[in-house]
């Protein structure tokens, strides 16, 4: 798998196997080896999770069937891991009887969107092409990946110290940056201030 | 009409009248008048409460002042948008006690459109509205409201309607104090003159029940069916959590229901089911207008739980009750803010399910009925029997003694005492066998109908057709944006395929659906072990020749179900297909049935020695669209279908230890007993 | 000769080896390019109860005072303990050319100071994170002020000489690839605040 590329990552229960023209279009747009299908939650979760370093756009269902998780659930699930990866709901029920407290959940944990199944599938993947914009432009994936590009080594080592003294690694980094905390934030307003800082001194170089 | 009125009851008025005129003919020229001796409104009131929208409907209090002490029945905010679409002008003419002067404010909602709709719109509360004040007597206190240039003409159904309506906003048994009373006139419909609105007593009903309480024991009455004689009568029981309640209710049987028809031309909507009142007035929940009785809510879900033992259940289109709570008695039955029902605590739940005992023993009654009919019927015939029997014995002697007198006439007579002879033998032949009938040594149970709720109907309905709809939408849509491409010759060709096979699923799935939306499922005995004999050994025997297979049944018990014979065609015919996908590469193929008759359920085993179910898949397996064998043209519907008809008979399914271990499948169904 | 006062904490759990690196490199530098001054190391040992009178002793001609510590906004600390603040002894650093590297001091504390007569403030304005694989550039760019105006700069001359010392050093770890840590030198940098006097030289603090 190919760090730079984005995975789309396709978890729904209600296409046509694997030959559902969503997925084949899928794969014509963002490349055989990038998309991946599961027709069932539990493996589909397992599948993200196991994944959080590769750009990721997940397709979501709601329903599953007995005993498997809902995708309210799988959402949840992937949101206490990280926050860059950009989830799109796609469900068969009818939108107004979704529970109140499922729509506060994919809210407040910024899903991406949520589409009906029955939609066009060139919507379906304009809003897949648009999450995976985001994932290109958002300075919190970058660091994502530049991290993920250094050694085991180095993710290991000593890092940064704050001033009250707490030292965090590479990959203590790359938690802080996924989960969104203060230091995951700052971290990455640091290297937002410094892209401007070098641009705007090029500009000058370039005027002068 | 109904809110205004409302409104009129939460500002403490006694005396609301109503007024029409020249309504039904010329609206533009007619006017309604709504005018009340309540509290009245000052200018502020007008403008920075009526006026405005409101966007909070909380009140800040929820009950008017003392000594009215009036729980607020209207909706708050509501008044200005109700006047606004009976008709495009207002005359407001209200006064508070103490004030010597009366406020008359116009205001024109027609003008207000238009500057609405002009390049720079004005505000609503930005218009200035006409007014003036008058004098008047200090103690006069009231508001009238005279609507003008009326929208729509009132005819003297509409008034007849309106009249029902407001009938029900004061307990028609157990009146408010202070009172509020409605009088209601026009000036082209004769039958209004000034006249009182008060709930009709209720008439035609076959059978009556009240009930109360005693505080100085601490008792509630509750209903009772006396078995022997069908009567209604009442029991003690301790005061419930939800508090003391009085409660009447009229049953209507289906004479009644005849005579009901007959005497209010055909509209029964008037019989509604049960509403409760507190202190006096209608609850909110109650207190919202519908006229669709097929839109009517049913708040304290009589009909829901009817679906569960479909006969004997009486329904909200069979009653007309009445439960009175009070505030002080009955604290915990709260009205919730949304207007819809009443706060669900488990003094309101504990209060539905008492409603429910008390109907139920209605139905008690229309069980008693039936039952009284049909040995009405038996006693008839034994009369019979016994009849016949007394005109056989006479017929003898009668011949003996003619015969002896008159031998030539014995060619004649015997044939007539035989043939008498005969259908006394007959009658009495049937009567034991009814009788025998009655008390079968096999048993005969019921297995209730209980059919998924509506709501639940409609979210699979819409779920499942969705699902498949996206399916067929995104084949279209592929050919649609890539048709010709020789590169996706094999794709077209698939997805054709697909569209075709999915159209038929999906009817295969809504006529399922729908087959529970059809009013006459029939029910019949049905005699299991000859049922499914009959579904192996005849309907499905040539395919199962066919394919090789043999079948093995061992129902060694049987009994006698009251059912729809259908379903159970669906669930034996599903599995059989099943199987039969399952067998195709087995060399000796079998299916296996075999039924347990045990006290409290039915247990019916259902095998093949086929390649069996993959572990993991066990529940997976019932989900729609669920299959492994899509190749084999399996759309993953037949167990579904097995399953939600298993439910539907209140049994259940699932996989249990293969009776050909280590291949093979076997399912165990069970169908427990009805011990109502 | 301008004397030197640098108050520092090396037995500080968290970041004591980084403020004694710190009193190192300048007291080093000051070894090699203004011997002879003098210089009182105020360490862990220093009884901070009696800084108030130690400042009432120097206070009546210009003197300099560096100290690497923890702060907020309106005080620096060490261990706990509220050494300088604007509460209690801000007026006592009157005369003062005083350099703080610590978190926040330059949002209330600075402005104090220089309200009660302090010559020039240089602090920082936010918190600051230290690359630890870098901590030498680091310790450089913080000092690189002084170091300025020891050789003679003006104070404000300096102060943008420092500036811009962390700007050679942004760009030369962003040739090595360090992007975080450049970053974070240019966090710190951009919460640079100079109050005060600018044209002051060392040569007014004799």
């Amino acid at each position: 798998m190919n760090l730079d590329s984005t995975q789309i990552v396709v978890i729904h229960d209600g296409l046509i196997s694997t030959n559902d023209p969503l997925l084949v279009e899928l794969r014509i747009r963002f490349g055989e080896q990038n998309v991946e299908y599961f027709p069932s939650s539990n493996p589909g979760l397992e599948y993200v999770l196991a994944n959080l370093s590769s750009k990721m756009v997940v397709l979501l269902d709601v329903n599953f069937s007995h005993g498997e998780k809902s995708g309210f659930q799988v959402f949840e699930e992937i949101r206490e891991r990280t926050s860059l990866i950009y989830v799109i709901m796609i469900t068969a029920n009818d939108l107004n009887t979704l529970r109140t407290e499922d729509l506060i959940t994919l809210v407040n944990h910024d899903a991406f969107a949520i589409e009906s199944v029955a939609s066009d599938y060139i919507k379906i993947i304009s809003l897949v092409d648009k999450a995976a914009h985001q994932l290109e432009v958002r300075v919190a994936s970058v660091l994502e990946q530049w991290i993920n590009l250094r050694s085991p080594d180095e993710q290991a080592t000593q890092f940064i110290m704050t001033s009250d003294g707490t030292k965090y690694t590479l990959g203590d980094l790359l938690g802080e940056i996924r989960q969104q905390s203060e230091i995951g934030m700052a971290v990455e307003r640091n290297i937002l201030v410094l892209a401007i800082d070098l641009l705007t001194r090029q500009k000058e170089k370039l005027n002068g | 009409m109904y809110e205004l009125v409302k409104n009129c009851y939460d500002a403490n008025a006694t005396d609301v009248y109503v007024d029409f005129k020249d309504a039904s003919l010329d609206p533009i020229n007619g006017t309604i008048t709504i005018s009340d001796n309540g509290t009245g409104m000052s200018f502020s009131d007008i403008r920075d409460k009526w006026m405005v929208v409101g966007t909070n409907s909380k009140r800040t209090k929820l009950y008017s002042d003392p000594p009215f002490d009036r729980k607020f029945v209207g909706e708050k905010g509501i008044g200005r948008f109700a006047v606004d679409k009976l008709g495009e002008r207002l005359l407001i003419r209200t006064k508070t006690k103490g004030e010597r002067r009366r406020l008359n404010v116009t205001i024109k909602w027609d003008e207000y459109e238009t500057k609405a709709n002009a390049p720079k719109p004005m505000l609503f509360t930005e218009m200035a509205n006409e007014f003036f004040y008058e004098p008047a007597p200090a103690d006069e206190h009231g508001t009238t409201l005279v609507i003008s240039r009326l929208s729509e003409n009132w005819s003297n159904f509409d008034l007849d309607r309106l009249y029902i309506e407001l009938s029900k906003i004061v307990s028609p048994f157990y009146p408010v104090d202070p009172p509020f009373d409605i009088f209601l006139n026009s000036n082209t419909d004769l039958e209004y003159r000034n006249t009182a609105v008060k709930a009709d007593p209720v008439k035609y009903y076959s059978h009556y029940g009240e009930l109360s309480f005693d505080l100085s024991t601490g008792k509630q009455q509750v209903l009772k069916l006396n078995q022997s004689n069908g009567k209604i009568q009442t029991d003690w029981i301790d005061i419930q959590s939800f508090g003391p309640i009085k409660m009447r209710v009229y049953y209507f049987n289906e004479s009644a229901k005849k005579r009901y028809r007959t005497a209010y031309k055909n509209d029964e909507s008037r019989i509604d089911g049960i509403k409760i009142y507190r202190d006096g007035i209608i609850t909110t929940p109650f207190a919202e207008y519908e006229g669709d009785p097929n839109k009517k809510r049913d708040i304290l879900g009589i009909d829901k739980r009817r679906w569960r033992g479909a006969f004997d259940k009486v329904g909200t289109r069979e009653i007309i009750g009445v439960v009175d709570i009070s505030k002080q008695q009955n604290p915990n039955i709260i009205d919730a803010t949304n207007r819809q029902d009443f706060i669900d605590n488990s003094e309101y739940r504990r209060l539905k399910e008492f409603i429910i005992e008390q109907i139920d023993v209605l139905g008690e009654l229309k069980d008693y009925e039936r039952k009284v009919k049909r040995s009405a019927v038996e006693k008839e015939l034994q009369k019979a029997s016994d009849e016949v029997k007394q005109f056989s014995t006479e017929i003898r002697s009668l011949e003996k003694q003619i015969v002896r007198e008159h031998p030539q006439l014995k060619g004649v007579l015997t044939p007539l005492v035989d043939q008498a002879s005969t259908l006394g033998k007959t009658i009495s032949d049937s009567i034991s066998e009814q009788k025998k009938f009655e008390k079968d040594v096999v048993r005969k149970e019921k297995i209730y109908l209980s059919l998924m709720s509506l709501q639940d109907y409609a979210a699979n309905i819409s779920h499942a057709v969705r699902t498949s709809l996206g399916k067929i939408k995104r084949s279209a849509e592929f050919f649609v944006n890539n048709f010709p491409n020789p590169t996706f010759d094999d794709l077209f060709k698939e997805y054709a395929l697909f569209i075709y096979g999915e159209m038929n699923v999906l009817l295969k799935v809504t006529d399922f659906m729908l087959s529970y939306a059809s009013s006459e499922l029939d029910f019949e005995d049905v005699d299991i072990k000859e049922l499914i004999e009959s579904i192996f050994l005849s309907e499905y025997r040539t395919v199962l020749e066919a394919e090789n297979i043999s079948v093995e049944l061992e129902i060694r018990d049987t009994f006698i179900i009251n059912t729809n014979k259908r379903f159970f065609h669906d669930i034996f015919g599903n599995l059989i297909s099943n199987s039969i996908k399952a067998l195709r590469n087995t060399p000796n193929k079998v299916i296996k049935c075999s039924g347990l008759l045990g006290s409290d359920a039915f247990d019916l085993y259902f095998s093949d020695n086929g390649y069996g179910i993959t572990k993991g898949d066990e529940e997976w397996i019932f989900g729609l669209y669920n299959t492994r064998t899509a190749d084999k043209g399996g759309a993953g519907i037949g167990l579904y279908i097995v399953e939600k008809r298993i439910e539907a008979l209140r049994g259940s399914i699932e996989v249990a230890e293969s009776e050909f271990k280590p291949i093979g499948a076997t399912f165990k169904i069970t169908f427990p007993f009805d011990r109502d | 000769m301008a004397s030197f006062h640098i108050l520092y904490d090396e037995e500080d759990t968290e970041l004591g080896g980084y403020f004694e690196a710190c009193k190192s490199d300048l007291v080093r530098f000051l070894g090699d390019n203004l011997a002879g001054s003098p210089i009182s190391e105020l360490n862990a040992s220093f009884d901070v109860a009696t800084l108030d009178a130690y400042l009432r002793g120097i206070n009546p001609h210009n003197y300099l005072l560096i100290a690497y510590s923890h702060g907020d906004d309106s005080s620096l600390s060490r261990n706990g303990v509220r050494y300088i603040s604007t509460q209690t002894n801000a007026s006592l650093l009157i005369n003062s050319l005083f350099y703080a590297v610590s978190c926040l001091s330059a949002n209330d504390l600075g402005p104090e100071i220089i309200g009660h007569g302090g010559h020039i403030f240089v602090g920082y304005r936010r918190t600051f994170m230290i690359p630890l694989d870098y901590q030498e550039v680091s310790i450089n760019c913080a000092n690189s002020g002084l170091h300025m105006f020891i050789l003679g700069q003006k104070a404000g001359v300096a102060f943008e000489s420092m500036k811009a010392f962390y700007t050679t050093q942004i760009d030369r770890l962003m040739q090595f690839g360090a992007i975080i840590a450049a970053s974070l030198l240019v966090d710190a940098r951009e919460s640079l605040v100079f109050l005060g006097d600018a044209d002051l030289a060392i040569t007014d603090f004799p």
